[in-house]
C-alpha cells in the first residue's frame, strides 16, 4: 500500500483532527510527552530533544491551517518529527564541537527505568540485560531502521501510521523493521 | 508445518510480516508461542523502560505555548527586521560614495575655473586685440632686423 493509501486508511479509523487542531495549547499538552520521547530516545540528548519538541510544534502551528487531516494529529506530528531528526543528524556533523557542551544522556542507564513487577531477582536481571542489549543494538541500526523499531515498539503505532510518518510504503516498513529486530535479537542472542 | 519457526520467522512476526501459515503455527505450537510471548515481553519491557526514562528527562514537562505566540510576533518582525539590516547596509554603501563624488566633482570644477582665470588673465593681459597680435608680432620683427642692419 502505498503512503497515500496509508494517510486514508489512518484517516478513516482516527479521531477527527480539525477539532483537535483548533486548541492548538490543548494539543500541545496532549501529544507533547509523545513527541519528546520519540524525539529523545533518537537523538539521545535532552537539550536536542527539547529544542527540535518545540521546532515540532512551532512547524505544526505554522502549517496548521494547511492541515487537511488525512492522517491523525499524531501521525503528522510524528511525521514532522521524524524529518526534524532526520535533519538533526545531517546537521549534527557539522555541528561536532556543540557535543562537548550538551547535555548527552548516559545511554547506560536505560535499564534502571524498568517498571517495578513482580519478577524474582534472576527474571529482573535477565531483563534488565535484554533491554540494555535492545538499548545498545538500536544505535547500530540505520536511521530508518532505528526510527520504525521505536515508532513500532515504544510509540506503538500500527505499520500503516509508520508508513504515513515516514513517507514509507508498508513494504518498505515491514523490511526495514524486520532487519531491525533481526539485528537486535542478534545481540540479544549474544548476552545468553 | 512440522518444524518449529526459525529464527527469521520469529523475527518476521515480530515486524508484522509473517505470513498465515506462520501466524497459526505460532498459535498452535507451544514452544513458538512460548518463544514469541518471551521476546513480546522484553520489547513491552523496553518500550516502559524508554516511556519511563523519558518522563525522568522531562517528556511530562509541557512548556508553556507562550513560545509559539513568541516565536510568531518574531516572524512577523522578521521581514522588517531584514529590511531594517538592509537600509543600513545601503546607507553604509551609498553615503560614503555620494560624498567621494561630491568631492571629485568639486574638483573638476575647481581646475575647470582655474583654466578659466588663466585664460582670462591671458585676455587681460594683452596690449592689442588677439587678431592684430600677429601684425604687431611682424611688425617687431622687422624692426629687430632694421636695428640689425644699421
Amino acid at each position: 500500500m502505498d503512503p497515500a493509501a496509508a494517510s486514508e486508511f489512518i484517516a478513516t479509523t482516527m479521531e477527527s483532527p480539525i477539532v483537535k487542531l483548533q486548541d492548538f495549547d490543548r494539543l500541545v499538552q496532549i501529544y507533547w510527552p509523545r513527541v519528546f520521547r520519540f524525539v529523545l530516545a533518537s537523538v539521545r540528548d535532552t537539550d536536542a530533544a527539547q529544542t527540535l519538541t518545540q521546532d515540532c510544534f512551532w512547524r505544526a502551528y505554522r502549517a496548521r491551517n494547511r492541515f487537511r487531516g488525512d492522517s491523525s494529529v499524531n501521525t503528522w506530528l510524528i511525521q514532522i518529527a521524524v524529518n526534524l531528526v532526520r535533519d538533526y543528524g545531517r546537521n549534527r556533523r557539522l555541528r561536532f564541537w556543540k557535543r562537548t557542551v550538551s547535555s548527552s544522556v548516559d545511554t547506560r542507564s536505560i535499564s534502571d527505568w524498568l517498571p517495578d513487577r513482580d519478577m524474582s531477582p534472576e527474571a529482573k536481571t535477565f531483563v534488565r540485560e535484554q533491554v540494555e542489549a535492545i538499548w545498545a543494538a538500536t544505535v547500530t541500526l540505520s536511521k530508518r531502521q532505528r526510527t520504525v523499531f521505536f515508532l513500532r515498539f515504544v510509540e506503538d503505532m500500527e505499520l500503516l501510521e509508520i508508513a504515513a510518518a515516514t513517507g514509507l510504503t508498508e513494504g518498505a516498513v515491514k523490511v526495514h523493521l524486520f532487519r531491525a529486530v533481526q539485528s537486535v535479537r542478534k545481540r540479544m542472542r549474544s548476552l545468553k | 508445518m512440522t518444524n518449529h519457526l526459525s529464527s527469521e520467522q520469529i523475527s518476521r512476526l515480530l515486524a508484522g510480516d509473517g505470513t498465515s501459515a506462520e501466524e497459526q503455527h505460532a498459535g498452535s505450537c507451544a514452544e513458538c508461542e512460548r518463544e514469541l510471548s518471551r521476546l513480546q515481553e522484553i520489547l513491552l519491557a523496553f518500550s516502559h523502560s524508554v516511556q519511563h526514562w523519558a518522563e525522568a528527562l522531562g517528556s511530562t514537562c509541557v512548556p508553556d505555548t507562550e513560545f509559539l505566540r513568541d516565536r510568531s510576533s518574531a516572524r512577523r518582525l522578521g521581514p522588517l527586521r531584514w529590511a531594517l539590516v538592509a537600509a543600513a547596509v545601503i546607507i553604509l554603501i551609498v553615503v560614503p560614495l555620494y560624498k567621494n563624488a561630491g568631492h571629485r566633482y568639486r574638483e573638476a570644477d575647481s581646475s575647470e575655473d582655474a583654466v578659466l582665470l588663466e585664460q582670462v588673465n591671458a585676455h587681460l593681459s594683452r596690449t592689442v586685440a588677439s587678431p592684430i597680435e600677429p601684425f604687431m608680432q611682424l611688425l617687431s620683427d622687422t624692426s629687430a632686423d632694421k636695428v640689425g642692419d644699421r
